[in-house]
């Protein structure tokens, strides 16, 4: 089945954390951003999420580099690991979104890398941690998803046109947010897959109109103003 | 993520208006030089495919600019997901403007390139897909 968003198969309680996406209730997010400076380069926890099945990790690292086509910065591949109080290191455990590069519009040897990855878990309850990339060290605190985020209630409602389905998986509701989370799929044909919503994976440059809105039952209509890309 | 729902809202409409499908293709050569209409997966499109100088490395690159083809029964072609040169294993680069074509870049290092292969093809297709949501 081709997927643009499989829904995280969350059982029991789930919040949705607000630059993170939706969540077991009980991961613990990581206050963000934390940037240090080393060897010349700037690094960046954008996100951290630690759950029993492992710690998702988003860093961006920038840092001067001759530009080329054919492979990553050296830096690119540097281990990432966390260690916890007691001293104790947790590896690299899989790849989600792999890891990306961009270029610096102002300086081309300026390119930095976008890195998402998986690492083992941190024993539950654990509110702090360093995060290692390669030498640098980044020290991350830990809070409550139920404090950093807003429960969610799910849903199973499915249209499908074209031969894409489109399921509403959860919504979560606070007085200032509205979260929904949609899952696409092409059912029957597992060769299609479903890149986005909107008129390119990348935003543009096709795009006429929001690609998402809702109407309440009074009529009121609502635009979406963040979109999270959550490869789950 | 929507702004905050009305407190007494009990029921919303979602609509989503388009999305974008990855459908497999054939490969198909384009020739350097070549500035017209091509046929990807049954759907055509519009391509100039020119030698260029990447920008950031210095080193030779053949680009196809892609104009999005028209819209047929809700579907049209955007752009290849795929282009190269010898080894489909490397990547290309990407840019886009608004309002102007998609620009695939990829590679040639020896600059003697004659042509590339696109392939795959990224399809806009228009809904809308209607959603009926209980929120109470």
């Amino acid at each position: 089945m081709g997927s643009a968003s499989c829904a995280l198969p969350l059982d029991g309680d789930a919040v949705f954390v607000p630059g993170v996406g939706f969540r077991p209730a009980e991961v613990a997010i990581a206050r963000v951003p934390v940037t240090r400076e080393h060897a010349g380069r700037t690094i960046t926890v954008e996100r951290a999420a630690a759950g029993p099945d492992g710690t998702e990790v988003v860093l961006s690292d920038t840092g001067l580099c001759e530009w080329d086509n054919t492979q990553m910065a050296p830096w690119a591949n540097d281990p990432v690991r966390l260690r916890d109080g007691s001293g104790h290191v947790f590896g690299q455990r899989g790849w989600r979104g792999g890891t990306g590069r961009r270029g610096s519009k102002d300086d081309p040897r300026i390119q930095t890398i976008q890195r998402e990855l998986t690492l083992e878990p941190l024993p539950a309850g654990t509110r702090t941690a360093d995060l290692l990339v390669g030498d640098a060290v980044l020290p991350l605190e830990f809070e409550s998803s139920a404090v950093a985020g807003v429960r969610a209630v799910a849903l199973d409602v499915t249209t499908s046109r074209h031969g894409v389905a489109v399921r509403a998986v959860r919504i979560a509701r606070s007085a200032e947010d509205t979260a929904i989370e949609l899952a696409l799929s092409a059912p029957d044909d597992e060769r299609r897959v479903v890149r986005a919503i909107g008129a390119s994976p990348f935003g543009g440059p096709h795009g006429h109109q929001p690609p998402v809105t809702f109407h309440d039952d009074a009529g009121t209509t609502y635009q979406e103003r963040q979109v999270f890309r959550d490869p789950g | 993520m929507f702004r905050g729902l009305a407190p007494d809202a009990r029921h919303i409409t979602l609509e989503v208006q388009d999305v974008t499908v990855d459908e497999p293709s054939e490969d198909l050569a384009l020739a350097v030089g070549h500035d017209g209409p091509f046929t990807l997966g049954g759907r055509a499109a519009h391509a100039t495919v020119t030698r260029a100088v990447d920008r950031r490395s210095g080193g030779n690159v053949i680009e196809v600019a892609v104009t999005p083809g028209e819209w047929q029964t809700d579907h049209r072609l955007l752009y290849p997901g795929h282009v190269f040169i010898d080894d489909r294993r490397l990547g290309h680069s990407m840019s886009m403007a608004v309002g102007g074509p998609v620009t695939l870049s990829c590679a040639d290092p020896t600059g003697a390139a004659t042509a590339v292969t696109v392939a795959s093809s990224l399809v806009h297709v228009r809904g809308p897909w209607e959603l009926e949501i209980p929120v109470a």
